[in-house]
């Protein structure tokens, strides 16, 4: 935007400057119309943002510059269109339109100079080929930057199923680690169930120790006297029944921790939604904690 | 352009509506330098203060999770932990306990985090270190930040749709931000398009400075009764691709009519989207207690903070919006 303000300054300079030092007898509608052109531009850049923004200024240019030339009988002025057209050219239908329409100031000029200037004509023709050339060159690196692009997608979108599938059996890992740190003695039972709680999509988990008579609770679930009651030995997994009703949630995965009939507590875990791999996950934190508790 | 200025004026060019600024300064008190006998390390993260550092309580961990979790609360108060290393996951699990420092030789985490709760100091001669020769320097300065916020329908209940920012770390560019951004934007679009709620309003919030321990929302939340916030859509790092539902943090995020609404939708849409304990540190659900919080987070996903936004593709955006919006639509109405 800058550069171009600054060809539309310079054409403006060369306007005052001619009517300064030539002979010129509509001196005063001359400056009118050096206003009104830069009025009209900024006006333009100030309030309209729409599709057209280009077209218009173009157009205004067009208009400007015709004028320009006719009122000051100088031809060579036209040729201040085709250092426009830079900030003009986008697509072919750009290039056809600017052919078109630089086709009136340079025939005005023609008419002015009475015909004699038909250098002109091969000019013209020798910036349209060069704005084709540009064009192509454009188009070329477009292309090249588009398929850049492409491939930084999939790569993008390759990359991130790669991490997902190394966070599925990070997941798994994570689960084995912590049990091997409870077979070792390397954390307590509550900091591993909070660990448990922390890796798993559980609600809560909730430890009845019948040996140490005392309840861990960790998440949402509270610790419930009467609950025991309802639970039976092994490892089940509870769909509204009373279990679920007092605990406010869908699913229960409850499991007994026991050695050969003795009962040393029960093992509780609530669920909003439940799949088979948070099942197996649970199957093994169960046969760890009982035998922490056993051996 | 600043992020905050360019989210105002891109949304209000768009849509053709009022934003409103909410402009709030916070304090930050930084641990400038440390020196340990001649060496200079620098410090990772901003702290809160260093004033009563008592170096003859130092716990030694080989890893924070899971042994962190093996201890009780009291016991870690105000002590000093010795880590070789501090992984993004585990950065959760030291601000559960009221530790006063925490030394390591390696910070490995990927986001740009300025500020934390526990001051976390990285230095190379974790072995040696001699805690009663080091001098810790502080400064504090005062940063600012700016809240962008309009409603959609009237009342005096909320739905929240937030987009935690930070205009001091994030660019347009960022890939995390311009996901994100082209998600509530889409929001936004389909949201003026439909008829506005009936009961409550949707408050679109940008909130700034979350990697600042999320000031920016703190600063909103004070103005207004938490009791009346009816739910959170948080569309921070959505639509990035592997989006995964939130459903716990340091408390349970979404409660189980919000969950059950939330499978209920999903389903009639035919998509599935797998929940997932929240992994990386977050205080967005500290902020906002007893309000359900959804939340589509992009995880496993390492390079979102690093990448430019020409590797997001649109299809990736475009299929959260649709996702989002059927939830932000349905929820409070019936399918």
């Amino acid at each position: 935007m800058f550069f171009e303000l600054g060809i539309k300054v310079l054409i403006v300079i060369t306007s005052l400057i001619i009517v300064l030092y030539e002979h010129i007898d509509y001196k005063i509608p001359f400056l009118i119309l050096n206003l009104f052109y830069i009025s009209s531009v900024f006006l333009i850049i100030s309030f309209y943002k729409g599709k057209l923004f280009k077209v218009l200024m173009f157009f205004i240019d067009v208009i400007f510059i015709s004028i320009f030339s006719y009122l000051t009988s100088y031809p060579e002025i036209s040729l201040f269109i085709f250092p426009l057209a830079v900030n003009f050219l986008e697509n072919k239908k750009d290039i056809i339109l600017f052919s078109v329409l630089s086709l009136v100031p340079l025939s005005l000029g023609l008419y002015i100079s009475g015909f004699s200037e038909i250098i002109f004509i091969p000019i013209y023709i020798a910036f349209i080929l060069s704005f084709l050339n540009f064009y192509k060159k454009l188009s070329i690196e477009k292309k090249v930057i588009n398929e850049i692009k492409k491939d930084m997608e999939s790569i993008y979108t390759e990359n991130l199923k790669l991490q997902e599938y190394l966070y599925e059996y990070q997941a798994y890992k994570n689960i084995i680690n912590l049990i091997n740190d409870l077979e070792d003695r390397n954390i307590s039972l509550e900091g591993f169930l909070s660990a448990i709680y922390n890796e798993t999509n559980t609600k809560g988990i909730v430890f009845y120790d019948f040996e140490r008579r005392k309840c861990i609770a960790i998440g949402e679930l509270d610790c419930k006297k009467d609950i025991p009651k309802y639970l039976t030995t092994g490892f089940n997994v509870l769909e509204e029944t009373k279990v679920n009703k007092e605990f406010l949630t869908k699913y229960i995965i409850s499991c007994s921790i026991e050695n050969k009939n003795h009962i040393y507590g029960f093992l509780i875990c609530g669920y909003e939604t439940l799949d088979d791999k948070e099942i197996s996950l649970m199957k093994a934190v169960l046969t760890a904690v009982r035998s922490y508790y056993c051996s | 352009m600043k992020l905050d200025n360019y989210i105002k004026y891109d949304l209000e060019k768009t849509f053709n509506i009022k934003i409103d600024r909410e402009v709030f300064s916070k304090k930050v008190i930084s641990l400038e330098k440390i020196k340990i006998d001649k060496e200079k390390g620098v410090a990772k993260f901003l702290i809160p203060s260093l004033k009563d550092l008592d170096y003859k309580k130092t716990i030694k961990l080989n890893k924070i999770f899971p042994y962190i979790l093996g201890y009780k609360p009291d016991l870690l108060d105000g002590k000093i932990l010795l880590v070789p290393q501090i992984y993004e996951e585990e950065l959760k699990f030291i601000n559960l306990f009221n530790v006063s420092l925490v030394i390591t030789q390696r910070v490995l985490v990927n986001s740009p985090l300025k500020m934390f709760y526990t001051p976390i100091l990285e230095t190379k001669n974790i072995k040696n270190l001699n805690l009663e020769e080091v001098v810790f320097k502080e400064k504090s300065f005062e940063i600012n930040g700016t809240n962008l916020f309009f409603d959609i329908g009237y009342g005096s209940y909320y739905f929240f749709v937030i987009l935690p920012y930070d205009s001091k770390t994030q660019s347009i560019n960022n890939l995390s931000f311009y996901g994100s951004y082209k998600v509530i934007k889409e929001l936004i679009r389909r949201s003026l398009q439909i008829s506005s709620p009936k009961g409550y309003r949707i408050r679109f919030l940008f909130s700034d400075l979350t990697y600042y321990n999320n000031a920016g929302l703190i600063e909103h939340i004070k103005n207004i009764n938490t009791e009346k916030v009816l739910g959170i859509l948080n569309v921070q790092n959505s639509g990035l691709g592997n989006e995964k539902i939130v459903i716990k943090n340091y408390r349970y995020l979404i409660d189980k009519y919000t969950e059950n609404k939330i499978d209920n939708i999903l389903s009639k849409i035919g998509e599935s989207v797998n929940k997932i304990p929240m992994k990386e540190y977050t205080n967005v659900d500290l902020i906002i207690q007893n309000s359900p919080i959804i939340w589509f987070y992009s995880y496993p996903n390492v390079h979102k903070n690093k990448l430019h936004y020409s590797f997001l593709s649109k299809d990736k955006i475009k299929k959260t919006a649709y996702i989002l919006f059927s939830i932000l639509k349905n929820i409070y109405r019936e399918f």
